[in-house]
């Protein structure tokens, strides 16, 4: 096993890397109302944006692509269906099981021809006594009418409108392809890291603290973190996580930072290396993260060092 | 938007999205709580750079540094101390 600081410190891709141990499958875009195109993986929604970097790095690639229908005039993807009258294009359509009277042509739905008296149907135009299916009346199966206009109709008029309000009709919209991604085995460098987590998660329990690994907590904004470890015990709950070595640490200190005002209430207990620590210190609210110096390669040092906090 | 502005708030998103990698767009739900979209941060510094404030705390001045230097760089002007007025400035048209 590589020694911490050699290892990549996104929990997301060590996620991912265990993930690709478990399953070959591809990975496909949905849709999430509110969200738009995110990519699920074990229930986890990651982000277009995330997945993209990953594939810039070459540890995701495109198989393919699934179309998803979008607005021609602003690409959105939020539409939603509205059913008209084609004769008078209103929308006061009520769906159900159409009859038809033979003799006279009057269509309707079927609970216009239940008679009150019996258990006969009676044609609401004619009022005549309808007996026999396919000799008096027919049921074509089901349709609309038009409580305006009283058209009777299987096929209503269908319409796209969008979260920016422009108007289609089906065959008008576009199709936006979103890539279908597999992951490639580049991504196997980071189950290094799943391991490393996975024996300081060994530790904690050992030592009899709940302990969740590579744990998905949802933040205010809805984003679903991958958090290495998160503890609870008696007297608290956090979560752990590591800035592993020294390259790009302003950036990561303030997507950590970033990251804990985003799950509110959890304090966070961030493994830094040694000679990171005095510099750090001075960007953190030392309340909602507590920074630690990484002790050395072995994971159950770390364990030890979380108890002195937690336990 | 005048080409210069345009190039700022490229420059600004370009920046947040280096110091902040993926979790860019939690920075950017955040922000829209407090009613800016992120193609409006040039019409609302305050409260852009209040919600800067409001998450990164003691980290927020080297968020700012780094966008204020960003801008600079990316229209050739000189860097101001102050990431409100600078922003305000190029509203104005005084870069
Ligand atoms: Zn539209
Ligand atoms: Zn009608
Ligand atoms: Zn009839």
């Amino acid at each position: 096993m590589k020694s911490p600081e050699q290892m990549r410190d996104d929990s997301t891709l060590a996620f991912l890397a265990s993930h690709a141990k478990k399953s070959k499958e591809p990975i496909n875009p949905v849709f999430r109302h509110g969200a738009g195109v995110v990519y699920e993986i074990e229930g986890v929604d990651l982000s277009f944006e995330r997945i993209k970097s990953y594939e810039q790095e070459k540890l995701l690639s495109a198989a393919g692509a699934k179309p998803f229908p979008a607005c021609p005039k602003c690409s959105s993807l939020l539409l939603s269906v509205q059913l008209n009258c084609p004769d008078c294009k209103r929308q006061s359509l009520a769906r159900s099981e159409i009859m038809i009277h033979y003799e006279c042509e009057y269509s309707g739905p079927v609970e216009e021809f239940v008679s009150q008296k019996d258990a006969e149907y009676v044609c609401p135009k004619c009022s005549k006594t309808l007996k026999r299916v396919g000799i008096e009346y027919g049921k074509p199966g089901i349709g609309f009418k038009c409580r305006d206009c009283g058209r009777v109709f299987q096929y209503p008029l269908v319409n796209i409108t969008c979260s920016g309000g422009h108007q289609s009709k089906l065959d008008e919209l576009d199709l936006k392809p979103f890539p279908v991604y597999k992951v490639n085995d580049e991504i196997q460098g980071f189950a290094d890291l799943a391991d490393y987590f996975l024996a300081i998660q060994k530790a904690l329990a050992r030592s009899g603290i709940e302990v969740e690994v590579l744990a998905r907590v949802r933040g205010q904004s809805g984003v679903v973190h991958i958090i290495p470890l998160t503890v609870r015990t008696g007297k608290m709950q956090a979560v752990v996580d590591f800035i592993l070595n020294e390259a790009g640490s302003d950036a990561k200190v303030l997507q950590k930072i970033l990251r804990s005002a985003d799950l509110g209430q959890h304090v966070a207990l961030l493994f830094v290396p040694a000679s990171l620590v005095s510099q750090l210190a001075g960007m953190v609210n030392p309340e909602k993260i507590r920074l630690l110096a990484i002790p050395g390669n072995d994971p159950d040092a770390v364990a030890r060092e979380v108890i002195k906090v937690v336990g | 938007m005048e080409p210069d502005r345009a190039r700022a708030l490229e420059g600004i998103q370009r920046t947040l999205k280096g110091l902040l990698f993926t979790e860019t767009e939690v920075f950017y739900f955040h922000l829209q709580n407090l009613g800016v979209g992120r193609d409006e941060i040039l019409d609302k510094p305050e409260q852009f750079v209040r919600t800067i404030h409001d998450i990164f705390g003691k980290g927020s001045p080297l968020v700012e540094k780094t966008i204020i230097s960003e801008i600079s760089k990316e229209l050739s002007v000189d860097p101001k101390s102050d990431l409100v007025e600078m922003i305000k400035s190029l509203r104005k048209g005084e870069t």
